[in-house]
C-alpha cells in the first residue's frame, strides 16, 4: 500500500519547479497537443452540425460517383465490400474493381460478379504492379465527378458514402476522408488496443486536424477524390505511402482536404504484435520519407508556393511526432541516471498521468464520435489502463526504430508493398 | 448408251420395272435390261434426274410422288439432300436403284406403304442398307442431317421413339446448342461487349510506368516519337526497366464500355436472337444402328418383343412386374407416385441451362432421399417412382421429405406436386409405366 502511494506522496510534495524539472517531457511535448485539442474539440462537439442545404443537396446529387477498389488476393473479401456498398444510401455510379495479379482467383470472382451486374468494370493486372499503378488504373478509366478510393477488406455504414462526400459542395475541398473503426475489437489484446487508439485518434485527432485544415492524408482505404483535383497533381505516385504522398501534393497545389467525421468505414487491424509492429513500421517510414525527403522543402521559408499553413503542419509534426520519439528514450534515461531509484516514481507518476488522461480522452472521444457501442466498450475498456503503455512506449519504440531503418537504411522503398522489380525502378534503386 | 449392271442383279430382275426420268433422257438412251421409261399412268419405282435441279422444283416432284422411300437418283449434279446417289456415274446410280429396290420388294406390304414415320424411317434405313448417321450440313437449321431419312421430318424424335421401343441402338455423335427462340443449330459464339453486346470491340495492352506509377491503355502512351508518360512526360525507351505491360483491356468501339475480358455470347443466324451463354440449351445428337428387333419389325411386320436399351427404364419395369407379382401373390401394398414440376415449362424457356442443372440436383435429390429398394424414372417431364412393399401414408410422407429437401437444396422454385396412382388397377399402373 506503501509503495502504491509514493508516487502521490512525492507529487504532492513537489513546487511547480519541481515539476517542470521532472515532468517537462510530458508538460511541453504531450499534455499541449492532446490536452488542449481535446478540450477544443469536445467544446466544439456541441455545435450542432448543419446538414446540405437543398440547393447544396442537389448540387451533390447531380456528382457521378466512381468507386475503385484495386486488391492483390483479396478474393475473400470481395463479397462483404459489395454487400456494404450495395447497401449504401448515395448512388453509386459506377464500382470498378481491379485486381492485381492475385493468386487466389480473385480475377474470375470479380469476372463473375460484373456478369451478376455487381460491379461495372473489372480489370486486371496479369502481373502484379502494386496498389498506386493499379489504383491509377482504375482512376483512369473511372467516369466519376467524384472518385473514392477503398479497401476491398473494409465495410461500410449505409450512409458512409453519402457523408463522405458532402464536404464536395465546397468547390475547393480536392479531397475527404473518413472515420476508421476496428471490426476486430475483440480478437486479441493487439486489436483492442488499436480499438482504443482508433477511438481517441479519430473521435479527438482528426476533428482537430480537420478544425485546423490539417488533414493530410486522405486514406486509400476511404477516401474520396475529386477528379479535377486528381487530374492536376497527376493520380497517385510510386508507393508505399501513396494515399499520403497524394493528400500532400493536392495540399501544396492548394486543394482542401477534409475530414467527413461522420462517414464510417470498419477495417479489421493487425492481431498479433507482430503484425502491428510491422504495420507502423511501414508506416512511420513513409511518413519519414515523403515528409524528410520529398516534401523537405516546406520547411523552406524561400520556396516559390510557400504556404504558411503547410510548413506550420510539418513543424507541428516534426516536433510533436519526430523530436519526442528521439527525445523519449533520452528522457527515461536521464530520469533514471539523475535520479536513480526515485527516478522509477517519476516514471510511475508519469504512467499515472497518462492513465488518466487516456481514460479522459477515451471518454471524450466516446460521446464526440457516438458510434460505439456499449459491448465494444465495454470490450475494450479493461485494456485502458495499460493503453499508455502500448501508445507512450510501445509505439514510441516501434517508430524510432522505423525512423532508424528509413534514415539510415532507406528501408521504405525496399518494401515489400509493391513488387521489387516496380520500386526498384520507381525509386531507382541500383 | 446402254449401262450394265452388275450380273447377280440382272440375275435377280424377273419383271420390268418403270422408272421416271426427269426431265428427260438424253437421246437414244438405253436403260438396263429390266428398266423402262414409265409411261403416262404407269407406276414408277424410282426417279432419276437427268439435269441439275432447283430443290424446290424437286420438292414439288416429290409431293407428287408421294412415296418416302421411293430411290432416287442422279446423273448430273445436284446437291439436294433428298437424293440417294449423284455424281458417282451412271452404272453405280443404276446399282444404287437396283439395290434399294430389291430390298423393297423384301419389305411387308403393310410396312412398304405404312405412312407411320417409325415405319418410314425404319424401311429407309433397311433399304438403304445405312445406319442412322448423322452428318453436319450448314444447309439444315438444325446444323445436323440424317441423309439417309430423305425426307423425314422430326427424325430425332422418332428415333428416340424407336430407341425406346429397342428397335434401335444409338451411340452419341455431338451436343450442339441451339437458339433458345428457334431451335436452329446455327449459331454465331462471339466475343462482345458485356454492356452493350455489340462484338465490336477491340483489345488494348495496358502499360504501367514504373517511376510514377502511372498505369493506362497503351494508346495514352502513344505519342508519335513512341511511348510517353502523359503524367510525367517521361519517354519509356525499355520494358522492363521503364515500364511493363501487366495485363490488357478491352474497349467496345459502339459504347466505350472498358472491361478485363470481353463477354461471350451467342446470336442466332437464323432469327438474329442474341442469348447469353447460361440461355442457350444444347441439343445432343446420335447415330443409330438397326437391332434384330428393329429388323424383324419390318420384315416380319409385328410388334417384336424387345430388350429396352435403356437399362434404367429396364430395371424400372422389371421391379414394376415384381411389385405387382408380390401384390397379387402376398398381398404386400407398392405405391406408384408420380411426381410433377408445374414451374418446368417456365423455367426451361427461360434458361434451359439452369433447368438441366436443376434436374440433374432433383436425381440426386431423389436418389439420396429414397430407399435403395425405390426406383424412378423421368416420365412427361417429371417423375414416376415405384416405392415397393409401401403403403399410402408411407409414400405420403417420402414425398413431404423429397419436397423439403428439394426446397432446401435448389435454388429454383420447381412447383413441385405428387399424386399416387392407384396400385390396385394393375394394368393402368403396367400400362403408365410401359
Amino acid at each position: 500500500m506503501t509503495d502504491l502511494a509514493t508516487p502521490f506522496v512525492l507529487l504532492g510534495q513537489l513546487d511547480w519547479a519541481a515539476w517542470l524539472t521532472m515532468f517537462w517531457f510530458m508538460i511541453l511535448l504531450e499534455i499541449p497537443r492532446y490536452t488542449f485539442s481535446g478540450v477544443a474539440i469536445f467544446a466544439a462537439s456541441f455545435a450542432r452540425t448543419q446538414p446540405p442545404t437543398a440547393p447544396e443537396r442537389r448540387q451533390l446529387d447531380q456528382l457521378a460517383v466512381s468507386v475503385v477498389i484495386a486488391g492483390h488476393n483479396e478474393a475473400d473479401a470481395i463479397e462483404k465490400c459489395l454487400k456494404s456498398l450495395g447497401e449504401q444510401t448515395r448512388r453509386i455510379d459506377e464500382i470498378i474493381f481491379i485486381d492485381d495479379g492475385s493468386t487466389d482467383g480473385m480475377r474470375e470472382i470479380i469476372n463473375s460478379y460484373r456478369q451478376l451486374g455487381r460491379i461495372d468494370i473489372a480489370l486486371s493486372n496479369q502481373v502484379r504492379s502494386g496498389k498506386a499503378a493499379s489504383c491509377n488504373l482504375g482512376f483512369t478509366v473511372a467516369k466519376g465527378d467524384i472518385i473514392i478510393n477503398l479497401d476491398a477488406d473494409c465495410s461500410y455504414d449505409r450512409n458512409a458514402i453519402e457523408k463522405l462526400i458532402e464536404p464536395f459542395t465546397d468547390p475547393g475541398v480536392g479531397a475527404t476522408t473518413g472515420a476508421l473503426g476496428v471490426r476486430n475489437f475483440d480478437h486479441s489484446i493487439v486489436t483492442a488496443y488499436q480499438a482504443i487508439e482508433y477511438t481517441i485518434s479519430i473521435g479527438m485527432g482528426k476533428r482537430a486536424l480537420d478544425m485546423l485544415d490539417l488533414v493530410v492524408c486522405a486514406s486509400g482505404a476511404f477516401g474520396a477524390f475529386r477528379r479535377e483535383a486528381l487530374a492536376q497533381v497527376g493520380l497517385l505516385d510510386p508507393g508505399p505511402g501513396e494515399d499520403f504522398d497524394l493528400t500532400m501534393r493536392l495540399r501544396r497545389s492548394g486543394w482542401k482536404i477534409r475530414f467527413a467525421a461522420d462517414s464510417w468505414c470498419f477495417t479489421d487491424t493487425p492481431a498479433t504484435f507482430a503484425a502491428i509492429i510491422r504495420q507502423r513500421r511501414r508506416w512511420d517510414r513513409d511518413t519519414l520519407r515523403i515528409r524528410m525527403r520529398k516534401f523537405r522543402n516546406t520547411l523552406n521559408p524561400g520556396r516559390r508556393t510557400f504556404s504558411f499553413i503547410e510548413t506550420f503542419e510539418q513543424l507541428e509534426w516534426f516536433l510533436m511526432t519526430t523530436i519526442t520519439t528521439f527525445i523519449f528514450p533520452i528522457y527515461i534515461t536521464w530520469i533514471l541516471l539523475i535520479f536513480g531509484v526515485v527516478g522509477l516514481y517519476i516514471l510511475a507518476s508519469v504512467a499515472l498521468i497518462y492513465i488518466i488522461v487516456d481514460a479522459i480522452s477515451f471518454l471524450m472521444a466516446l460521446s464526440i464520435c457516438r458510434r460505439y457501442d456499449w459491448r465494444m466498450i465495454l470490450s475494450i475498456a479493461p485494456y485502458l489502463p495499460t493503453f499508455g503503455l502500448y501508445n507512450g512506449v510501445f509505439m514510441r519504440c516501434v517508430r524510432l526504430y522505423a525512423y532508424y531503418e528509413e534514415w539510415v537504411h532507406r528501408a521504405s522503398i525496399r518494401d515489400s508493398y509493391s513488387p521489387r522489380r516496380v520500386s526498384y525502378q520507381a525509386h531507382r534503386i541500383r | 448408251m446402254l449401262v450394265e449392271l452388275k450380273e447377280n442383279n440382272l440375275s435377280t430382275i424377273s419383271r420390268p420395272r418403270n422408272f421416271l426420268a426427269y426431265p428427260r433422257l438424253p437421246e437414244g438412251y438405253s436403260a438396263p435390261s429390266g428398266w423402262r421409261a414409265h409411261g403416262a399412268g404407269d407406276r414408277f419405282e424410282a426417279v432419276i434426274l437427268t439435269a441439275t435441279m432447283p430443290d424446290h422444283a424437286l420438292r414439288l416432284i416429290l409431293n407428287n410422288i408421294k412415296d418416302p422411300l421411293i430411290p432416287i437418283v442422279s446423273f448430273a449434279r445436284n446437291e439436294s439432300v433428298y437424293i440417294d446417289a449423284t455424281e458417282e456415274g451412271e452404272r453405280s446410280a443404276w446399282n444404287k436403284i437396283q439395290s434399294i429396290c430389291e430390298r423393297l420388294e423384301e419389305l411387308p406390304p403393310a410396312i412398304r406403304h405404312s405412312v407411320q414415320s417409325e415405319d418410314i424411317l425404319l424401311s429407309r434405313m433397311y433399304s438403304r442398307n445405312e445406319n442412322l448417321n448423322p452428318v453436319y450440313d450448314s444447309r439444315s437449321q438444325d446444323f445436323i442431317r440424317y441423309p439417309v431419312a430423305g425426307r423425314l421430318e422430326n427424325i430425332s424424335e422418332t428415333a428416340t421413339t424407336l430407341f425406346e421401343k429397342g428397335y434401335l441402338l444409338r451411340s452419341f455423335f455431338d451436343r450442339i446448342h441451339v437458339c433458345p427462340q428457334c431451335r436452329s443449330g446455327h449459331l454465331s459464339v462471339r466475343e462482345e461487349c458485356h454492356a452493350c453486346m455489340s462484338a465490336n470491340i477491340s483489345e488494348e495492352i495496358v502499360v504501367h510506368h514504373f517511376q510514377c506509377a502511372y498505369e493506362a491503355p497503351e494508346s495514352r502512351f502513344k505519342t508519335e516519337a513512341g511511348l510517353e508518360c502523359p503524367k510525367c512526360a517521361r519517354k519509356l525507351r525499355h520494358i522492363g526497366l521503364d515500364y511493363d505491360k501487366p495485363g490488357s483491356i478491352t474497349h467496345c468501339n459502339d459504347c466505350g464500355s472498358i472491361n478485363d475480358k470481353p463477354s461471350v455470347g451467342f446470336k442466332c443466324i437464323n432469327c438474329g436472337t442474341h442469348s447469353r451463354p447460361d440461355q442457350v440449351p444444347a441439343r445432343t445428337w446420335y447415330a443409330y444402328n438397326m437391332t434384330a428387333a428393329g429388323l424383324r419389325r419390318i420384315l416380319e411386320e409385328r410388334e417384336a418383343p424387345a430388350a429396352s436399351p435403356d437399362p434404367r427404364s429396364d430395371s424400372f419395369r422389371v421391379l414394376l412386374d415384381y411389385a405387382q407379382r408380390e401384390q397379387r401373390e402376398f398381398g404386400s401394398l407398392y405405391q406408384l407416385v408420380r411426381v410433377t414440376f408445374a414451374n418446368r415449362p417456365q423455367l426451361e424457356a427461360e434458361n434451359a441451362r439452369l433447368w438441366e442443372q436443376s434436374l440433374l440436383l432433383v436425381i440426386d435429390v431423389l436418389q439420396s432421399t429414397l430407399r435403395e429398394v425405390d426406383a424412378f424414372r423421368e416420365e412427361d417431364g417429371g417423375f414416376l417412382i415405384l416405392m415397393p412393399r409401401t403403403d399410402a401414408a408411407g409414400a405420403h410422407r417420402t414425398m413431404a421429405r423429397l419436397a423439403a429437401r428439394l426446397e432446401a437444396v435448389l435454388k429454383v422454385e420447381l412447383g413441385f406436386s405428387h399424386s399416387l396412382l392407384q396400385a390396385s388397377p394393375t394394368r393402368s399402373a403396367d400400362e403408365r409405366a410401359a
